[in-house]
């Protein structure tokens, strides 16, 4: 399942949901909203493209490890500090391709997926710079 | 032609975004850009560079298709395009 959220999730669903027979273990990343000092945060995004993006990174994540399921929830929207938001979970054989492929996927969603972050703090909103 | 800019995070308080943009037939990427930063030279001054070339680090895309930047600013652009521009993305 690969989803822009303006809801909250549950990871442990997400893995219960995901598990197949041939599945010996999962490897999930839980992003949360951190205290640099702010008080929330709004994500935007360029929906229709950050959807296809994670797909695409999905796919290549599957062509790449030997793993076998991706599941991706990312939130969007107004979040407060501990909020949860981005959730993956890969499901592999074996733990190795699976903790590689986790790290893949995060590592490309931070590069490459259409979403911002605008920090809201006592004394007032920045933007938070993207990688380039 | 008509086309559609949208624009996100820091370029969007700037310019606006679902704007649009009457251009004449045959205009460029570069044209449309510049076209929408016309009014305001803090987005001008965000979006381009001193010699009027699209800043490097900024993102575009046609119709959901990213352009690579070398030769994006010549890419000629038809009626009812979508253009989106962006700053670098920061999420996870």
């Amino acid at each position: 399942m690969i989803r822009i959220s303006r809801e909250d999730f549950d990871l442990c669903r997400m893995i219960r949901e995901a598990g197949t027979g041939g599945t010996g273990g999962f490897v999930s990343f839980l992003g949360t909203v951190r205290d640099d000092g702010i008080e929330s945060m709004d994500l935007e995004v360029y929906e229709e493209v950050a959807e296809k993006e994670l797909k695409e990174i999905r796919n290549e994540a599957l062509r790449r490890f030997d793993i076998i399921s991706v599941d991706i929830v990312h939130r969007v929207g107004h979040l407060k500090v501990g909020d949860q938001i981005v959730g993956i979970v890969v499901g592999a054989s074996h733990r190795k391709a699976a903790f590689e492929a986790c790290e893949y996927i995060i590592d490309r969603i931070k590069e490459s997926v259409p979403i911002w972050k605008q920090e809201h703090t006592p004394s007032g909103s920045r933007w938070v710079p993207g990688e380039h | 032609m008509k086309i559609r800019v949208k624009t996100f995070a820091r370029f969007r308080e700037l310019v606006g975004t679902d704007l649009e943009v009457e251009l004449p037939e045959g205009s460029t990427v570069l044209d449309a850009v510049t076209r929408v930063v016309s009014a305001n030279s803090m987005a001008k001054e965000a979006l381009l560079d001193e010699n009027g070339a699209i800043r490097s680090h900024v993102i575009v895309m046609v119709n959901t298709r990213r352009l690579p930047n070398r030769n994006r600013e010549q890419e000629l652009l038809r009626d009812e395009d979508e253009l989106a521009i962006f700053p670098p993305v920061a999420g996870g």
